[in-house]
Protein backbone atom coordinates (compact mmCIF):
# COMPACT_ATOMS: atom_id res chain seq x y z
CA UNK A 1 0.00 0.00 0.00
CA UNK A 2 2.94 2.56 0.48
CA UNK A 3 4.91 1.29 -2.09
CA UNK A 4 1.18 2.35 -3.98
CA UNK A 5 0.91 5.72 -2.40
CA UNK A 6 4.44 6.50 -2.91
CA UNK A 7 4.60 6.08 -6.41
CA UNK A 8 1.28 7.85 -6.84
CA UNK A 9 2.81 10.67 -5.65
CA UNK A 10 5.65 10.28 -7.57
CA UNK A 11 4.16 10.24 -10.77
CA UNK A 12 1.59 13.26 -10.02
CA UNK A 13 4.87 15.49 -9.35
CA UNK A 14 6.42 14.02 -12.65
CA UNK A 15 2.97 14.62 -14.23
CA UNK A 16 3.13 18.29 -13.03
CA UNK A 17 6.51 19.09 -14.07
CA UNK A 18 6.03 17.06 -17.47
CA UNK A 19 3.25 19.72 -17.95
CA UNK A 20 5.18 22.67 -17.07
CA UNK A 21 7.38 21.57 -20.35
CA UNK A 22 10.89 22.69 -18.26
CA UNK A 23 13.70 21.63 -19.76
CA UNK A 24 15.50 18.38 -18.86
CA UNK A 25 18.70 18.27 -16.52
CA UNK A 26 21.10 15.22 -15.86
CA UNK A 27 23.60 14.88 -12.96
CA UNK A 28 25.94 12.07 -12.40
CA UNK A 29 28.99 11.35 -9.83
CA UNK A 30 31.20 8.74 -9.26
CA UNK A 31 31.90 8.17 -5.46
CA UNK A 32 34.86 6.38 -3.99
CA UNK A 33 34.46 5.44 0.09
CA UNK A 34 35.93 3.50 3.27
CA UNK A 35 33.22 2.10 4.85
CA UNK A 36 33.14 0.80 8.83
CA UNK A 37 30.41 -1.99 9.25
CA UNK A 38 29.83 -2.80 12.95
CA UNK A 39 27.43 -5.83 14.05
CA UNK A 40 26.51 -6.54 17.64
CA UNK A 41 25.02 -9.32 18.31
CA UNK A 42 23.35 -9.96 21.96
CA UNK A 43 26.49 -7.62 23.22
CA UNK A 44 29.44 -9.00 20.89
CA UNK A 45 30.30 -6.39 18.60
CA UNK A 46 32.51 -7.35 15.32
CA UNK A 47 33.49 -4.78 12.70
CA UNK A 48 34.77 -5.10 8.90
CA UNK A 49 35.98 -2.01 6.56
CA UNK A 50 37.05 -1.25 3.07
CA UNK A 51 37.00 0.46 0.06
CA UNK A 52 33.58 0.88 -1.69
CA UNK A 53 33.01 2.40 -5.13
CA UNK A 54 30.01 3.50 -6.93
CA UNK A 55 28.53 6.31 -8.68
CA UNK A 56 24.82 7.60 -8.49
CA UNK A 57 22.79 9.47 -11.78
CA UNK A 58 19.93 11.76 -11.99
CA UNK A 59 17.36 13.23 -14.98
CA UNK A 60 15.29 16.30 -13.24
CA UNK A 61 12.56 18.02 -14.95
CA UNK A 62 11.07 21.08 -13.04
CA UNK A 63 11.07 20.81 -9.21
CA UNK A 64 11.04 17.25 -9.48
CA UNK A 65 14.08 14.62 -10.37
CA UNK A 66 14.47 10.62 -11.15
CA UNK A 67 17.83 8.83 -9.30
CA UNK A 68 19.23 5.81 -9.42
CA UNK A 69 22.78 4.47 -7.23
CA UNK A 70 24.75 1.72 -7.21
CA UNK A 71 27.42 1.03 -5.27
CA UNK A 72 29.79 -2.18 -4.50
CA UNK A 73 33.30 -2.97 -2.14
CA UNK A 74 34.77 -5.65 -0.58
CA UNK A 75 34.90 -5.46 3.66
CA UNK A 76 37.55 -7.29 5.46
CA UNK A 77 37.78 -7.67 9.32
CA UNK A 78 39.30 -5.76 11.49
CA UNK A 79 40.93 -6.64 14.85
CA UNK A 80 38.33 -8.36 16.34
CA UNK A 81 35.41 -10.65 14.68
CA UNK A 82 34.66 -12.97 11.94
CA UNK A 83 38.06 -14.23 9.95
CA UNK A 84 35.64 -14.03 6.94
CA UNK A 85 34.95 -10.80 4.15
CA UNK A 86 32.13 -9.73 2.78
CA UNK A 87 30.77 -7.91 -0.14
CA UNK A 88 28.56 -5.21 0.26
CA UNK A 89 26.71 -4.16 -2.90
CA UNK A 90 23.65 -1.76 -2.75
CA UNK A 91 21.61 0.20 -5.73
CA UNK A 92 18.66 2.73 -4.75
CA UNK A 93 16.14 4.59 -7.05
CA UNK A 94 14.46 7.35 -5.74
CA UNK A 95 12.47 10.22 -6.70
CA UNK A 96 13.28 13.69 -5.12
CA UNK A 97 11.47 17.26 -5.38
CA UNK A 98 12.62 20.53 -3.71
CA UNK A 99 9.57 22.52 -2.32
CA UNK A 100 12.75 25.33 -1.34
CA UNK A 101 15.85 26.45 -3.34
CA UNK A 102 17.38 24.48 -0.26
CA UNK A 103 15.40 21.94 0.77
CA UNK A 104 15.08 18.73 -1.02
CA UNK A 105 12.61 15.79 -0.31
CA UNK A 106 13.09 12.09 -1.59
CA UNK A 107 11.41 8.73 -1.41
CA UNK A 108 12.31 5.39 -3.04
CA UNK A 109 13.56 1.71 -2.28
CA UNK A 110 16.95 0.52 -1.35
CA UNK A 111 18.23 -3.12 -1.55
CA UNK A 112 21.09 -4.17 0.09
CA UNK A 113 23.33 -6.92 0.22
CA UNK A 114 26.12 -8.67 2.43
CA UNK A 115 27.44 -11.42 0.31
CA UNK A 116 30.11 -14.33 1.95
CA UNK A 117 30.89 -17.53 0.60
CA UNK A 118 28.49 -19.05 3.25
CA UNK A 119 25.58 -16.72 3.12
CA UNK A 120 23.69 -13.55 1.95
CA UNK A 121 22.37 -11.27 3.84
CA UNK A 122 19.54 -8.95 2.12
CA UNK A 123 17.75 -5.65 3.12
CA UNK A 124 15.08 -3.75 0.94
CA UNK A 125 13.47 -1.10 2.58
CA UNK A 126 11.56 2.11 1.30
CA UNK A 127 13.13 5.41 3.05
CA UNK A 128 12.28 8.76 2.90
CA UNK A 129 14.73 11.57 3.05
CA UNK A 130 15.48 15.24 3.95
CA UNK A 131 18.09 17.08 2.90
CA UNK A 132 19.29 20.92 3.50
CA UNK A 133 22.08 22.50 1.10
CA UNK A 134 23.10 25.72 1.41
CA UNK A 135 25.75 27.86 -0.20
CA UNK A 136 28.76 29.27 2.16
CA UNK A 137 28.39 33.32 0.81
CA UNK A 138 31.57 34.63 -0.62
CA UNK A 139 32.66 31.29 -1.30
CA UNK A 140 32.49 28.23 -3.66
CA UNK A 141 31.49 26.45 -1.24
CA UNK A 142 28.29 24.06 -0.10
CA UNK A 143 27.12 22.31 3.12
CA UNK A 144 24.43 20.08 3.62
CA UNK A 145 23.13 17.88 5.79
CA UNK A 146 20.55 14.78 5.16
CA UNK A 147 18.56 12.74 7.30
CA UNK A 148 16.44 9.89 6.48
CA UNK A 149 14.49 7.13 7.94
CA UNK A 150 12.73 3.59 6.55
CA UNK A 151 9.10 3.84 6.09
CA UNK A 152 9.45 0.06 5.91
CA UNK A 153 12.12 -2.43 5.78
CA UNK A 154 12.74 -6.30 5.51
CA UNK A 155 15.58 -8.44 5.77
CA UNK A 156 16.47 -11.95 5.52
CA UNK A 157 17.60 -12.68 9.48
CA UNK A 158 15.72 -14.48 11.94
CA UNK A 159 15.01 -10.96 14.32
CA UNK A 160 12.72 -8.54 12.94
CA UNK A 161 13.02 -5.22 12.06
CA UNK A 162 12.52 -2.48 14.37
CA UNK A 163 13.84 0.86 12.60
CA UNK A 164 16.53 1.77 10.21
CA UNK A 165 17.55 5.47 9.72
CA UNK A 166 20.60 7.20 8.80
CA UNK A 167 22.14 11.28 7.76
CA UNK A 168 24.75 12.20 6.16
CA UNK A 169 26.65 15.65 6.06
CA UNK A 170 29.35 17.19 4.10
CA UNK A 171 30.79 19.77 1.90
CA UNK A 172 30.22 20.53 -1.41
CA UNK A 173 33.04 22.63 -3.88
CA UNK A 174 32.12 23.91 -7.23
CA UNK A 175 35.29 25.78 -8.60
CA UNK A 176 34.02 28.96 -10.33
CA UNK A 177 34.10 28.21 -14.31
CA UNK A 178 34.22 24.26 -13.42
CA UNK A 179 32.05 21.91 -15.02
CA UNK A 180 32.92 19.44 -12.06
CA UNK A 181 32.16 19.53 -8.25
CA UNK A 182 33.83 18.00 -5.45
CA UNK A 183 31.87 16.57 -2.38
CA UNK A 184 33.41 15.64 0.61
CA UNK A 185 30.76 13.87 3.46
CA UNK A 186 30.32 11.12 6.40
CA UNK A 187 27.15 9.08 6.29
CA UNK A 188 25.99 6.94 8.71
CA UNK A 189 23.38 4.67 9.02
CA UNK A 190 21.99 2.16 12.17
CA UNK A 191 19.47 -0.57 11.93
CA UNK A 192 18.37 -2.25 15.19
CA UNK A 193 16.58 -5.74 15.49
CA UNK A 194 15.11 -7.49 17.55
CA UNK A 195 14.58 -5.15 20.41
CA UNK A 196 17.90 -4.51 20.71
CA UNK A 197 19.08 -8.12 20.42
CA UNK A 198 21.02 -7.31 17.32
CA UNK A 199 22.37 -4.16 15.23
CA UNK A 200 24.16 -3.01 12.50
CA UNK A 201 26.13 0.11 11.82
CA UNK A 202 27.43 1.44 8.26
CA UNK A 203 29.50 3.98 8.27
CA UNK A 204 31.56 6.22 5.32
CA UNK A 205 33.69 8.82 4.56
CA UNK A 206 33.48 9.41 0.84
CA UNK A 207 34.82 11.60 -1.81
CA UNK A 208 32.61 11.99 -4.88
CA UNK A 209 33.60 13.77 -8.25
CA UNK A 210 30.46 14.50 -10.52
CA UNK A 211 29.21 16.63 -13.12
CA UNK A 212 26.22 18.58 -13.16
CA UNK A 213 24.16 20.15 -10.09
CA UNK A 214 25.39 18.74 -6.42
CA UNK B 1 -22.55 83.46 -14.12
CA UNK B 2 -20.78 82.78 -10.89
CA UNK B 3 -18.50 84.76 -9.75
CA UNK B 4 -15.13 83.52 -9.59
CA UNK B 5 -14.12 81.70 -6.04
CA UNK B 6 -10.77 81.34 -4.64
CA UNK B 7 -10.31 77.21 -3.52
CA UNK B 8 -8.33 75.82 -1.23
CA UNK B 9 -4.90 74.49 -2.80
CA UNK B 10 -5.31 70.88 -3.91
CA UNK B 11 -4.01 67.69 -1.88
CA UNK B 12 -0.40 67.16 -1.19
CA UNK B 13 1.70 64.43 -2.85
CA UNK B 14 2.40 61.83 -0.17
CA UNK B 15 5.79 61.99 0.74
CA UNK B 16 7.71 58.39 -0.40
CA UNK B 17 8.76 55.93 2.06
CA UNK B 18 11.80 55.53 3.43
CA UNK B 19 14.29 52.95 1.82
CA UNK B 20 13.74 49.98 3.43
CA UNK B 21 16.40 48.05 5.23
CA UNK B 22 16.60 44.68 4.01
CA UNK B 23 16.98 46.19 0.57
CA UNK B 24 20.67 45.61 1.23
CA UNK B 25 21.39 42.63 3.63
CA UNK B 26 23.58 44.05 6.45
CA UNK B 27 27.22 41.99 5.52
CA UNK B 28 26.97 40.66 9.46
CA UNK B 29 24.20 38.30 9.11
CA UNK B 30 24.84 36.82 6.50
CA UNK B 31 28.91 36.29 7.46
CA UNK B 32 27.05 34.94 10.54
CA UNK B 33 24.47 32.66 8.94
CA UNK B 34 27.32 31.23 6.57
CA UNK B 35 29.46 30.59 9.59
CA UNK B 36 26.60 29.04 11.56
CA UNK B 37 25.83 26.87 8.47
CA UNK B 38 29.17 25.55 8.44
CA UNK B 39 29.37 24.38 12.51
CA UNK B 40 26.40 22.96 12.44
CA UNK B 41 27.14 20.88 9.31
CA UNK B 42 30.19 19.73 11.33
CA UNK B 43 28.54 19.34 14.55
CA UNK B 44 26.01 17.09 12.60
CA UNK B 45 29.11 14.88 11.60
CA UNK B 46 30.40 14.73 14.93
CA UNK B 47 27.25 13.63 16.42
CA UNK B 48 24.99 11.38 13.78
CA UNK B 49 26.58 8.62 14.94
CA UNK B 50 24.72 8.91 18.39
CA UNK B 51 21.77 9.81 16.60
CA UNK B 52 21.43 7.74 13.74
CA UNK B 53 22.67 4.62 16.03
CA UNK B 54 23.31 3.84 19.53
CA UNK B 55 25.69 1.27 19.06
CA UNK B 56 28.07 2.60 16.39
CA UNK B 57 31.43 2.86 17.27
CA UNK B 58 31.80 6.03 15.32
CA UNK B 59 34.03 6.38 12.35
CA UNK B 60 37.21 8.43 13.67
CA UNK B 61 37.78 9.51 10.28
CA UNK B 62 34.86 11.43 10.75
CA UNK B 63 36.28 13.95 12.59
CA UNK B 64 38.67 15.24 9.76
CA UNK B 65 35.24 15.74 7.80
CA UNK B 66 33.86 17.74 10.43
CA UNK B 67 37.10 19.93 10.74
CA UNK B 68 36.62 20.48 6.73
CA UNK B 69 33.58 21.62 6.93
CA UNK B 70 33.89 23.83 9.99
CA UNK B 71 36.76 25.23 8.10
CA UNK B 72 34.60 26.62 5.25
CA UNK B 73 32.08 27.61 7.40
CA UNK B 74 35.31 30.15 9.17
CA UNK B 75 36.66 30.78 5.55
CA UNK B 76 33.02 31.69 4.36
CA UNK B 77 33.11 33.72 7.45
CA UNK B 78 36.07 36.08 7.19
CA UNK B 79 35.68 35.99 3.26
CA UNK B 80 32.28 37.94 3.87
CA UNK B 81 34.19 40.26 6.14
CA UNK B 82 37.01 40.98 4.13
CA UNK B 83 36.68 45.05 3.38
CA UNK B 84 36.00 44.73 -0.21
CA UNK B 85 32.95 43.23 0.82
CA UNK B 86 31.92 45.92 2.89
CA UNK B 87 33.36 48.92 1.32
CA UNK B 88 31.12 47.95 -1.53
CA UNK B 89 27.57 47.00 0.77
CA UNK B 90 28.58 50.76 2.32
CA UNK B 91 28.71 52.12 -1.07
CA UNK B 92 25.45 50.99 -1.93
CA UNK B 93 23.51 51.76 1.29
CA UNK B 94 24.81 55.25 0.66
CA UNK B 95 23.78 55.68 -2.86
CA UNK B 96 20.19 54.02 -1.66
CA UNK B 97 19.95 56.79 1.24
CA UNK B 98 21.27 59.35 -1.27
CA UNK B 99 18.22 58.57 -3.93
CA UNK B 100 15.24 58.43 -1.36
CA UNK B 101 16.69 61.97 -0.42
CA UNK B 102 16.55 62.85 -3.70
CA UNK B 103 12.96 61.92 -3.74
CA UNK B 104 11.71 63.09 -0.64
CA UNK B 105 13.10 66.70 -1.14
CA UNK B 106 11.62 67.06 -4.62
CA UNK B 107 8.20 65.93 -3.96
CA UNK B 108 8.44 68.63 -0.89
CA UNK B 109 9.42 71.03 -3.53
CA UNK B 110 6.58 70.03 -5.71
CA UNK B 111 4.00 70.08 -2.75
CA UNK B 112 5.19 73.86 -1.37
CA UNK B 113 4.85 74.87 -5.03
CA UNK B 114 1.22 73.86 -5.42
CA UNK B 115 0.66 75.63 -1.91
CA UNK B 116 1.64 78.63 -3.21
CA UNK B 117 -0.27 79.08 -6.52
CA UNK B 118 -3.23 81.22 -6.57
CA UNK B 119 -5.85 79.37 -8.13
CA UNK B 120 -9.17 80.50 -9.78
CA UNK B 121 -12.14 78.60 -10.79
CA UNK B 122 -14.89 80.08 -13.19
CA UNK B 123 -18.07 78.09 -12.46
CA UNK B 124 -21.38 78.61 -15.04
CA UNK B 125 -24.57 79.32 -12.62
CA UNK B 126 -27.64 78.37 -14.36
CA UNK B 127 -28.90 79.22 -17.32
CA UNK B 128 -31.65 82.44 -17.38
CA UNK B 129 -32.88 84.00 -20.17
CA UNK B 130 -32.95 88.01 -20.36
CA UNK B 131 -35.91 89.52 -21.94
CA UNK B 132 -34.73 92.85 -23.81
CA UNK B 133 -37.41 95.12 -23.54
CA UNK B 134 -39.08 97.33 -26.22
CA UNK B 135 -37.93 101.12 -26.42
CA UNK B 136 -40.21 103.86 -25.22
Amino acid sequence: MKTLVLAAAGLTLLGSAVGAQQRLRATGWGDGAIVQLGTQILGARESQSGPVFGGEGRLGLGPVTLGVGYLEGRLQPGTSGTPQGRDLVEARIFVSARPLSWLTLSAGPRVRAFVTDAATERWVWWEGRARAQNALASTPLQTYIELWRALSARVNLPEPVDHVQGGEAGVVLRPPGAALWFRLGYRVDGARLGGGLRSETVEAVSLAVGIGGP
Amino acid sequence: MAPPESTPPPEDIPLPEPPPPPDIKPEFVEAVRSLAEGLAAAVAVVVLPSIVSHDAAGFKGRFAIAAAIGGAGIVSFFAQRSAPAVDAIAGANAAARAAARRRLEQVQQQNAQSAAEVRLIVRAGPATSVELGGGP
